[in-house]
């Protein structure tokens, strides 16, 4: 069994196989071997670190995915449980993203990008503004040239 | 003290994770979002300008023909001092990564422009990591 806590100092305790699923913690578990000191988690939140346990638990059995077996997969992939775990609001997304980067869940992480992915796919620049709250801070003419230079004409 | 009132933002290394799932038309409208997006998403879409539609090399080309004009313009007045300009708004050809040279040779008929983007490529010390040249002669079906 492994301790952890939260970034609110919310203690959790998970088999050692799901805590090594991911590579930071199963490196630190290989370094400190079996401890009963809770390992610390400053940057995961309790609710997200909730997430990432249920995620883990779920996937414990996968085999490893190794860092270069990147091969381009199509994002329409993601299973059932996986499309259900990522229903999740947009700031428990991005959360999820980052924890899975820090804690360096590899599985979790693609699953995470690849639905930001698909909400990006098929949206104008408006769009995706408006999808991710996100701020025009293009000047006119920047705008004009960025277009100018990457729009390439489909018709005409 | 506790980090939950930060809102979560996406770093660019997150972003360039995402984007290099994305296909062409996506990472352009990609990269008309904001500075950020459009900074994470440039290098990402000219890596590989001539490897895809014929529209789109076409577009690169001309872009990458700009910055021959202005390499030629630098060595007639070729004083130490000028800054250099970049004639666009990115320096595009300096996220090259794949090149195409079937592709170009076939957008580009004539060889002392082509030759000429390679020695600019070469000049500029642009590292590719893919070289596609397809003496098949089959490449036009497949690709344009």
């Amino acid at each position: 069994k492994v301790k952890l806590t939260s970034s609110e100092g919310t203690e959790f305790i998970i088999d050692r196989k799901v805590a090594e699923k991911s590579v930071l913690l199963k490196n630190m578990l290989e370094d400190v071997g079996e401890s009963d000191m809770a390992i610390p988690l400053p940057n995961v939140t309790g609710p997200i670190l909730n997430k990432v346990i249920d995620y883990c638990t779920h996937h414990q059995d996968d085999p490893f995915v190794s860092q270069e077996d990147d091969s381009k997969k199509v994002s329409d992939d993601i299973d059932d449980w996986d499309a259900e775990f990522c229903k999740v609001d947009q700031g428990t997304l991005f959360e999820l993203i980052l924890s899975a980067n820090y804690l360096d869940i590899k599985p979790l992480l693609d699953l995470t990008c690849k639905t930001v992915a698909n909400m990006i796919k098929g949206k104008t620049p408006d769009e995706i503004r408006k999808t991710f709250n996100i701020i025009n801070d293009f000047t006119p003419e920047e705008e004009e040239h960025v277009r100018k230079e990457n729009e390439w004409c489909e018709e005409r | 003290m506790s980090t939950d009132i930060i809102k979560p933002r996406l770093v660019s290394d997150i972003l360039i994770k995402i984007f290099k799932t994305l296909g062409a038309h996506d990472l352009l409208s990609a990269l008309l979002v904001n500075r950020e997006w459009s900074q994470v998403a440039v290098p990402i879409y000219w890596r590989a300008p001539f490897s895809y539609k014929k529209k789109r090399s076409m577009l690169a080309l001309k872009i990458y023909r700009l910055f021959l004009e202005q390499q030629e313009n630098d060595t007639i007045h070729s004083s130490q001092t000028t800054i250099k300009t970049l004639p666009t708004l990115y320096d595009y050809p300096f996220f090259l990564k794949e090149l195409n040279f079937t592709n170009l040779l076939e957008l580009d008929k004539d060889i002392t422009n082509v030759d000429a983007i390679l020695k600019m490529l070469t000049s500029r010390e642009i590292r590719l990591t893919t070289f596609i040249m397809d003496n098949t002669g089959t490449n036009n079906d497949k690709l344009y």
